[in-house]
């Protein structure tokens, strides 16, 4: 396991372990999304392409943004542009193109909205386990196990955030299974019933009640670990910080999907 | 009821049960902070001597903006001035510190970039790289905005621009420094 600020040299240039996780985390779900989801395969080749051209546009524009927010110094100097990137409000303009960018994608090539809305929430518990497996991150002082910072013992947040989304990914699969259950049996009750008109389930709901799991899952997991943090990270709104504000707005909406029950659509054979 | 609807509204009266609670602003706690040179992370200290020869340590007490750089450097030469523009704008109320890697600089480039750009706020020397280590600067420029407490608030690799200093530091003199 690495500390949070090592890094790999490769020439001049210093990759973080950070980065290798996200790449990792990504990769990994990538590969299940095409040896698992088969029988999503067209919509999985779209969802691929369009992440990938989402994340090149947001690193686009967090290169380029200093030039929008020095227009004046920069034009003068363009060749200053090789040298910054970011600025004041980089992270924010990034985010915002991407997922703009990926919003316009998804309509364009009529990506399916629960479909793609799981496949991003698994994409991020990936890279999330990836991370935690990967990079040491330290909570508050504690006298049981952790990890040592100079004498002192601190609750080993991210062993604690790797089980907690493994345990997920384990409620995932179960409800996934279950879900594949009632499909089948519904298909099986049509096929020797030979009824003309039946209650299939519409596969959509199945993936918005999956989403919303996830959603469920991942707010609560990100409101729970922010009790064994430092408490050091900034407040934004209130006395709320952006992730525990970003967590309970996930188990809101996750929560309100979920009290909604599946939804048999009639199809007329 | 079904347990699945139970399950749900217990977990949805959590979330509401933790808002409520987070109404009431969390008490200032006094406990041990890991020092590591990250954000949200207590800064490491250190003492280092300035260009001309005196001690010079990194307090606490308002912000501090640490930036580590070399003359060498072209994308710290591109940052200096506008680091130099910013740290005479707030005057007194934040610290720049300019931690020049020394280990791989000569003192005379040292004095001469200083004169050069007209740097006002101080220049320390960590001639055996033992600070730059301890901070884990593995590119310059980098930089670190510490908050009144000490703690590590932003970090930057590569150089920044003026108004990413600003926006990192006002909120800090707005809420007191802390």
């Amino acid at each position: 396991m690495f500390e949070a600020t090592e890094g790999f040299q490769l020439g001049p240039a210093n990759v973080p372990i950070s980065l290798i996780a996200v790449v990792m985390g990504l990769a990994i779900f990538l590969l299940w999304i095409k040896k698992g989801e088969r029988e999503q395969s067209h919509q999985a080749d779209r969802f691929r392409d369009l992440l990938f051209s989402s994340l090149f546009v947001a690193l686009l524009v967090y290169k380029f943004w200093p030039f929008v927010e020095n227009y004046g110094q920069l034009s003068v100097k363009p060749s200053q542009l090789l040298l910054y990137s970011g600025g004041a409000y980089g992270w924010e303009a990034a985010m915002i193109s991407g997922v703009l960018w990926f919003t316009y994608g998804g309509i364009r090539r009529k990506l399916s909205l629960w479909l793609t809305v799981e496949w991003l929430l698994l994409g991020f518990v990936s890279v999330r386990v990836a991370s935690s497996l990967l990079l040491k991150k330290v909570g508050m002082p504690t006298d049981w196990w952790g990890w040592t910072v100079q004498g002192q013992v601190y609750v080993p947040m991210n062993l604690l955030e790797g089980v907690g989304y493994l345990l997920l990914v384990g409620v995932y699969a179960w409800v996934r299974g279950q879900h594949g259950v009632k499909s089948g049996e519904d298909h099986s009750h049509h096929m020797t019933d030979g009824i003309i008109t039946t209650n299939a389930v519409d596969a959509s709901q199945f993936h918005k009640e999956r989403a919303a799991l996830l959603l469920v899952g991942v707010g609560l997991l990100t409101l729970l670990l922010t009790l064994g943090e430092t408490g050091r990270n900034a407040v934004i709104w209130g006395n709320w910080t952006l992730a525990e504000l970003c967590g309970f707005v996930a188990i809101i909406i996750g929560g309100l999907l979920l009290l909604y029950p599946i939804r048999y659509k009639k199809v007329d054979n | 009821m079904k347990i699945r609807t139970v399950l749900i509204l217990v977990v949805l009266f959590a979330a509401v049960l933790f808002a409520m609670m987070k109404q009431n602003p969390a008490p200032e706690s006094d406990q041990a902070f890991p020092t590591l040179p990250e954000v949200n992370y207590q800064a490491p200290v250190f003492e280092l001597n300035d260009l001309m020869g005196k001690p010079f340590a990194l307090t606490k007490g308002k912000p501090v903006l640490l930036n580590f750089w070399a003359t060498w450097c072209p994308p710290c030469k591109a940052e200096t001035p506008d680091l130099v523009a910013v740290s005479e704008a707030y005057g007194d109320q934040v610290t720049f510190i300019g931690v020049n890697v020394t280990t791989q600089d000569t003192m005379e480039d040292v004095r001469r970039f200083a004169a050069d750009y007209q740097v006002s706020y101080p220049i320390v020397l960590d001639e055996t790289g033992e600070v730059t280590k301890q901070y884990r600067v593995s590119a310059m420029p980098t930089s670190f905005v510490l908050d009144a407490q000490g703690v590590i608030v932003y970090k930057k690799v590569g150089p920044m621009t003026a108004a990413e200093m600003k926006r990192i530091i006002d909120p800090l003199l707005t809420r007191g420094g802390s």
